[in-house]
């Protein structure tokens, strides 16, 4: 009986004395070679140069100038987009952020049951809002005494430190509301009077409630803070917390939401025992809207693999499209490391350079934007966008394995 | 080089285009394949190429150093015995009109051949020179391929294909679309490989370059037969 398919073939020659290793005992080396398939051409692999493969590589790039930079640019729109956007996502976040801030949407209410009650200054540790008016911040109906408007009506609160960190998280950095500087809060009232930071504030308590009569006040906030909210046109004067408050509330950075809300039984419950209650000051933003889920969820995630994607398309295509010029190297004997090199140096030209470019000249062109949040978001995008971008050989390199060279040179 | 063919039986669906075929094909020679359309000229070639698998039957290739033991092309004596290693046998294949890098010269496709089998480039460009010289392609040397002739460009190929100096050359009608002074430059190309050690394995139609061929096979009804 006939054995069925033996793909036979004879070894190498030895390079000394250049006889054939095995004149009759042809074999196939396993696994290697196998007819009809991509490597049918039985040529020893590692021949082909690699050296040769990349300089052939750049040799080919260099003949299609217009096409490599078109495919370039590709990549160099990948990189940029990358860059760019986290920005965009940071931008609608802090958006969402501030109009958590604006909401109190982050603020819990701490309630004492059972006769229980909270320092005043540990509620104020937690920079609580509410809790400072129950620790005997004052709430007054003043007169603006301010050129531009007046007499104008305000509200004054006479508070504590934390309450104008709370209400406003950008002035914790100013450094002057600690030392019980006063603060002018809201847009409207700032409007009204037209103030900047470091300038003075006048105003006359009205009534007959004590301390009435024209008071100064240092402005020590950055006018124009966005917030909308009851106090909006609230003059703080910083205080000290005294006295022991049944309530407080507090409010969570924002993201820090859930972390805040953990903690709280137990640092209250050290004054108050047992008699603790958590409760959400009000409903939380939920959904899409909140800032949680545009960090987690933010859209910009699939930019990176859309982007890298289109360039591994891209480049999947042209390779393909290129597998004569490929199979013309393949019937020379480029094989393996050769062949991944020639790919790998294409690559490394094509995208993985251009790519860079895009993501140095985004990040230099939005250096000011790439902070905090947004550098790291960007950092990891560009991280992964390398990772996949390194994946795009391999993929190259199993599109090639999938044509024989001979049906490639064919044109098939 | 020897290709040994034993009862090679090659069926698309229930055609059978080689039936039990067996033959000895040894180099350095040129073997012309003829056979009327569809008979089965390019399923052998690729059978020996090892693209087409048949169903029954071996195909064994064995190279015979001592048909390699010519030197290397005009002029180039300078590498030494180090070059055995370079001239491994291999296997090249010519088509009606063989694949080249279009974008490149027609110099950068011939000295692609040494090149690949490791010469240095001075060496390969030596002998790259000098075949398309031969070839009557040297003052194309630095056109880009693509503005090439179809005629030209199938001498480009054979001049890469002599400047590698392959043991093997499968040439499936390499000629077709040639006028006479073209396929007389082909045929003395590949003569010219036989010269150099190769065995050439040519399907052709034309009578003109089966006479150029050492032997003449005729292959009908799946089976090859010896041509007058
Ligand atoms: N991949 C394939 N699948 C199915 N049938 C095939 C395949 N390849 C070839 N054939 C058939 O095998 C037969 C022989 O084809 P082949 O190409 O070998 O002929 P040929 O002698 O080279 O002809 P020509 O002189 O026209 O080039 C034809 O009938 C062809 O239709
Ligand atoms: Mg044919």
């Amino acid at each position: 009986m006939r054995p069925r398919v033996l793909w036979e073939r004879p070894r190498r020659r030895s390079a000394k004395n250049g006889r054939a290793a095995s004149r009759d005992g042809a074999v196939n080396p396993a696994g290697r070679h196998r007819p009809g398939r991509g490597g049918s051409l039985g040529r020893d692999s590692g021949r082909f140069p690699a050296r040769l493969a990349i300089s052939e590589a750049l040799a080919n790039l260099a003949a299609s100038p217009v096409r490599t930079v078109c495919v370039a640019l590709i990549a160099v729109a990948a990189g940029a987009i990358t860059t760019l956007a986290p920005g965009f996502d940071v931008g609608m976040i802090g958006d969402a952020q501030r109009a958590q801030v604006a909401g109190g949407v982050n603020a819990f209410r701490v309630v004492v049951r059972d006769g229980g009650r909270i320092d005043a200054a540990r509620c104020d540790a937690l920079r609580s809002l509410r809790g400072v008016l129950a620790a005997g911040g004052a709430l007054h109906t003043g007169q603006i005494a301010a050129t531009v408007a007046p007499g104008r009506p305000v509200a004054l609160v006479k508070a504590t430190p934390g309450f104008a960190a709370v209400m406003w998280p950008g002035l914790v950095a100013s450094g002057t509301v600690g030392r019980g500087a006063g603060v002018v809060a809201g847009r409207r009232v700032t409007e009204m009077a037209g103030l900047e930071q470091g300038g003075v504030l006048e105003y006359t308590l009205g009534g007959t409630q004590a301390g009435a009569g024209l008071s100064r006040i240092e402005v020590a906030a950055a006018p124009g803070a966005a917030r909308v909210y009851e106090y909006d046109s609230a003059v703080v004067v910083a205080a000290g917390p005294t006295g022991w408050v049944t309530e407080c509330l507090v409010e969570a950075e924002p993201g820090a939401r859930d972390a805040v809300e953990l903690v709280l039984t137990r640092w209250f419950s050290q004054d108050a025992g047992a008699g603790i209650r958590v409760y959400p000051w009000s409903v939380p933003v939920s959904g899409e809207q909140s800032p949680d889920y545009l960090l987690h969820q933010r859209a910009s995630r699939w930019v990176v693999l859309g982007a890298v994607g289109l360039v591994a398309a891209v480049q999947g295509f042209l390779w393909l499209a290129r597998r004569g010029e490929t199979g013309i190297y393949r019937l020379l004997g480029l094989r393996g490391g050769s062949l991944a090199a020639m790919v790998v140096a294409d690559q490394m030209l094509v995208s993985v350079a251009p790519f860079s470019a895009g993501v140095l000249g985004a990040g230099i062109a939005r250096a000011g934007d790439l902070n905090g949040m947004a550098l790291t978001m960007t950092a990891i995008d560009v991280a992964r966008g390398y990772c996949l971008l390194a994946l795009v050989p391999l993929l190259i390199l199993l599109l090639l394995k999938t044509v024989s060279p001979l049906d490639a040179i064919r044109g098939r | 080089m020897r290709v040994k063919l034993d009862g090679c039986t090659v069926a698309f669906g229930s055609r059978t285009v080689l039936d039990g075929l067996s033959a000895i094909f040894a180099g350095p020679s040129m073997i012309a394949l003829l056979g009327p359309s569809g008979s089965g000229k390019t399923t052998l070639l690729g059978l020996i190429a090892g693209l087409v698998r048949p169903s029954a039957g071996t195909v064994r290739l064995t190279s015979d150093s001592s048909s390699r033991a010519g030197q290397l092309p005009s002029g180039d004596q300078s590498q030494g015995p180090a070059r055995n290693k370079i001239w491994d046998w291999d296997w090249d294949w010519l088509v009606q009109s063989s694949p080249l890098l279009n974008r490149r010269s027609a110099f950068d496709n011939v000295v692609l051949g040494p090149r690949s089998r490791g010469l240095r480039p001075d060496a390969a460009q030596s002998i790259a020179t000098a075949m398309m010289d031969e070839l009557g392609i040297g003052q194309l040397a630095h056109q880009k391929v693509y503005k090439l002739s179809g005629g030209e460009k199938q001498r480009v190929a054979v001049a890469r294909s002599l400047a590698t100096r392959p043991a093997l050359i499968l040439a499936d009608e390499p000629t077709a679309s040639l006028d006479a002074s073209s396929r007389d430059l082909v045929c003395h190309g590949l003569r010219r490989a036989v010269i150099d050690g190769a065995l050439v394995l040519l399907a052709t139609h034309d009578p003109y370059v089966a006479s150029q061929a050492d032997l003449a096979y005729e292959l009908a009804d799946g089976k090859l037969t010896r041509a007058s």
